[in-house]
């Protein structure tokens, strides 16, 4: 059977340094999926092999198989530019570009489609609107990104990687950097993400995996130790490792 | 006891005259400041009317000499600035730590540091040599020592855009191009501008690099193929010779490039202002 | 998945940015082959002897560059053992002694210093600096003339003291001018102290305060605490910005052509003298012939070989600071 997203034996190296060893996983369609685990076990690392974006960097590179319906991600001849639009990601820190609210969202639209003026507006409004952001801003849509506020200015990116209409997003701890108020906003809408959307998120929230995640994989030392939906890892965890991290919580 | 008070007495008077001497460097120094800026407006002044926007270096005016500065640092730096970016960009952008790119910085250093009257012997040598002297003759010596600068200066900047600014552009799917471009550029942009203006500040004042490449001309002239007047060599030809007009002339010439120096300066420190 | 498209964007920019880099270093290997050649009759007639020849003789074409370069790093060794004590002040002033605001407004204005072109300076050498230099020259002419006699008479009497004649009278003998070796150092001096100054304030604004603080928790004065706990640790910083003054003031052309006298030889610090940067601008557009102009040229060639020494030499100290903590 062949399923939605699938890492098969991955191993992720820094130069001749391993960081991930034999990632074996499946990803469900529309389901979130939360990746936990201590400071270095890897869970950044992994979620940036997917959407290939260490290659940015010299001396990095991964082995094994990464399949989105079948098709390997890691081929050489995949543009890496396409893979992105299909999956992309929302950073730790809130990041706007320097433009204005409305060009943050255009700016990646405009380089992947030919839009007319009215389509661009539309397809704006939409994203603002998927990412419950559009109430805040609707008036001020050429104001700068900057002068949001760190919530608001994270539901930007979210809104940004919308607008390009994935069907991956990779959140790699998209509220740590965020008040409560703004971090159960943020869940909320991740939460209604899922149905168009299916998300892979790291968090090191274990309330937060608990409350929004459909699966949860739990890493150490690079490596996955355990997996299983979201309900029976927290309540029955098999392996020693996850009891002494859950339980820790 | 005794002992006890007179160390006391010793340490404090060293402690004292130390601070003495640290308050004296700063109050000589300013008043040496002072004193050059005082003789510059008031020795400067002396020849300041309308004649020197009218008249050229041939009749007691400075118009030519502004004319040709203004065009060859003008021109330099729209040569210069675009490369020297672009070659910051190479170095801060690379993926490898290839030798190329620290050969290019070290190379950069050098030419730095390389005194500006070399780099005048060396585009005479290369150009004047074989042709003339010449308005681009001067370009170009102000080219190559403008370049360095702002390439360094560029370079600072855009190191501090951050990483994650560019992966968030890259993670859209945009090609690293344009994320410099649209992305890198613009954050870093009151930077770049700042390292643009500084360099022209400084080539303005340049005078050893034209003295063997654009060389002088008494008369108007718009010819970048023939020599071309400027303010600093003005100054060089006439403030040592023994005519009170001449050197009064250089000194008004002086008072102009000094006072196009500082306010570049002051804007680019207000460009660069905290914004926040 | 589509093959690849934005790659050429990719392809086309970093080629770009790729090759301007390499016009640097095509910039640089031009200039240094173009140098050696327009100086190779120089180099050809007068060989490694040109170095240490004081020869300077452009009607009977003899040329040797040993004036310049002493004329050179004296005056810029002079300007150094002025600046140094100057900038060291300034920047333990503005990164201790002052509050914060009014040390801000000290700096600025220092830097303002930095931005005004040499030729500015140098045509206010030559009229404000040299004719003071000039009044201490005329005070200094009967003191020269007694010292003159006095040591005619240790001669008279065969006594061994005449043998410091020459040592004092290099420091008292003038031509009352205002030229001289004293005058360029001062100005040079003057240019190089806000460089040094502004890295000496980096330097010492990278210590660490702990270390600082724990000198003064036992009582010491801020004079013991400076000498004691700050220069040490700062030491191949503030080495390393002294040492990049030097190479500033070594090649510094403008300020120093008008009050240095443009006289191939150094025989006293109140008499004329001249540097390679400055015989360059004074002499090079009136050379003529092969020879002069070559000569003159190798001279370049010789200054820039001294100041690349100097700029590697103040990275190994500026690096070595650099790592010990703080960035500078």
């Amino acid at each position: 059977m062949s399923h939605y997203f699938e890492v098969k034996d991955l191993h992720f190296f820094y130069g001749k340094v391993a960081a991930l060893a034999k990632i074996d996983t499946t990803i469900e369609k529309n389901k979130t999926t939360a990746i936990i685990g201590p400071s270095g076990s890897g869970k950044s690392t992994l979620l940036r092999t997917f959407n290939r974006i260490y290659e940015l960097y010299a001396g990095q590179s991964a082995t094994g198989k990464i399949l989105l319906n079948g098709q390997s991600l890691l081929a050489s001849n995949i543009d890496i530019n396409q893979l992105r639009k299909k999956i992309s990601m929302v950073f730790q820190k809130p990041t706007p570009f320097p433009m204005s609210i409305f060009d943050n969202i255009t700016f990646a639209l405009k380089l992947h489609e030919n839009l007319t003026k009215s389509e661009l507006s539309n397809k704006v409004e939409e994203a603002l609107v998927q990412a419950a952001l559009w109430n805040e801003v609707k008036d001020k849509l050429h104001s700068a990104g900057t002068s949001l506020s760190g919530g608001q200015q994270q539901r930007l990116c979210i809104a940004r990687t919308l607008a390009i209409k994935p069907d991956i997003l990779l959140l790699d701890e998209p509220t740590s950097a965020l008040d409560p108020l703004s971090t159960g906003k943020i869940e909320d809408l991740i939460h209604e993400l899922k149905k168009e959307y299916t998300i892979i998120m790291v968090t090191h929230n274990l309330r937060q995996a608990q409350r929004i995640s459909d699966k949860t994989i739990f890493m150490a030392d690079g490596k996955i130790v355990e997996q299983a939906d979201t309900h029976t890892l927290f309540t029955q965890p098999k392996d020693p490792q996850t009891i002494h991290y859950i339980g820790n919580e | 006891m005794s002992l006890l008070i007179k160390s006391s007495i010793t340490r404090r008077i060293k402690n004292q005259l130390f601070t003495l001497f640290c308050w004296l460097t700063a109050i000589v120094s300013i008043l040496v400041l002072l004193n050059i800026l005082f003789t510059l407006l008031a020795k400067g002044l002396h020849s300041f009317n309308i004649e020197i926007f009218t008249h050229d270096t041939r009749n007691l005016g400075l118009r030519n000499a502004m004319i040709g500065s203004l065009m060859m640092t003008g021109i330099a730096i729209i040569v210069s600035a675009p490369i020297a970016i672009l070659t910051a960009t190479f170095l801060v952008e690379s993926k490898k730590k290839s030798r190329l790119v620290t050969i290019t910085r070290f190379t950069n250093d050098i030419l730095l540091s390389t005194p500006s009257v070399i780099v005048g012997l060396f585009v005479y040598t290369i150009i004047v040599a074989n042709t003339r002297f010449s308005g681009f003759a001067g370009i170009i010596a102000l080219s190559i020592i403008a370049m360095p600068m702002i390439t360094r200066a560029s370079e600072d900047v855009l190191y501090l855009v951050s990483p994650m600014l560019k992966e968030a552009a890259i993670a859209l799917g945009i090609p690293r191009w344009r994320v410099i471009i649209m992305i890198t550029y613009r954050s870093a942009k009151t930077g770049l501008i700042t390292a643009v203006i500084l360099a022209t500040a400084r080539i303005m004042g340049e005078s050893a690099p034209l003295l063997f490449t654009s060389a002088k001309n008494s008369f108007l002239s718009f010819d970048l193929t023939r020599p071309l007047e400027s303010l600093p060599v003005m100054i060089f030809e006439n403030a040592m010779q023994p005519y009170p007009n001449l050197q009064s002339l250089a000194w008004t010439a002086a008072l102009m490039i000094t006072v196009f120096v500082l306010l570049m300066n002051l804007s680019a420190r207000w460009i660069a202002r905290d914004k926040t | 998945m589509k093959p690849p498209s934005n790659f050429r964007g990719d392809k086309y920019f970093f080629g770009l940015a790729a090759s301007m880099a390499f016009s640097v270093l095509f910039i640089f290997i031009l200039l240094l082959a173009s140098l050696v050649l327009f100086s190779w009759p120089s180099i050809r007639e007068f060989g490694l002897s040109f170095v240490w020849s004081d020869q300077w003789n452009p009607v009977t074409n003899q040329f040797g560059a040993w004036a310049a370069i002493v004329g050179t790093l004296a005056t810029s060794l002079i300007a150094l053992f002025i600046a140094i004590p100057f900038s060291m002040g300034i920047a333990v002033l503005i990164d201790e002694l002052m509050p914060r605001k009014i040390g801000k407004i000290l700096a600025r204005t220092i830097e303002l210093m930095a931005g005004i072109p040499s030729i500015v300076y140098g045509i206010w050498g030559l009229f404000v600096l040299l004719p003071w230099v000039q009044q201490l020259q005329l005070k200094l002419i009967p003191i020269a003339n007694e010292m003159a006699s006095k040591f005619d008479a240790l001669a008279h009497d065969g006594s061994w003291l005449v043998a410091f004649k020459p040592i004092v009278m290099f420091f008292i003998q003038s031509i009352p001018t205002g030229s001289s070796v004293f005058a360029a150092s001062i100005i040079l001096a003057i240019m190089v102290i806000p460089l040094i100054s502004s890295i000496m304030r980096d330097v010492l604004a990278s210590i660490p305060s702990i270390m600082k603080e724990a000198a003064y928790g036992v009582g010491a004065t801020r004079w013991e605490v400076t000498k004691k706990i700050v220069f040490p640790y700062a030491a191949p910083g503030l080495l390393g910005a002294t040492i990049l003054g030097f190479g500033r003031a070594l090649g510094e052309t403008m300020a120093v052509t008008f009050v240095i006298g443009n006289v191939h030889s150094l025989s006293g610090l109140f008499m004329p003298s001249t540097t390679i940067s400055a015989s360059i601008a004074n002499e090079f557009n009136e050379a003529v012939g092969t020879l002069y102009p070559a000569a003159l040229v190798e001279t370049g060639l010789l200054l820039f070989a001294i100041t690349f020494i100097v700029l590697i030499i103040s990275r190994m100290f500026l690096k070595s600071a650099k790592s010990k903590g703080g960035k500078i």
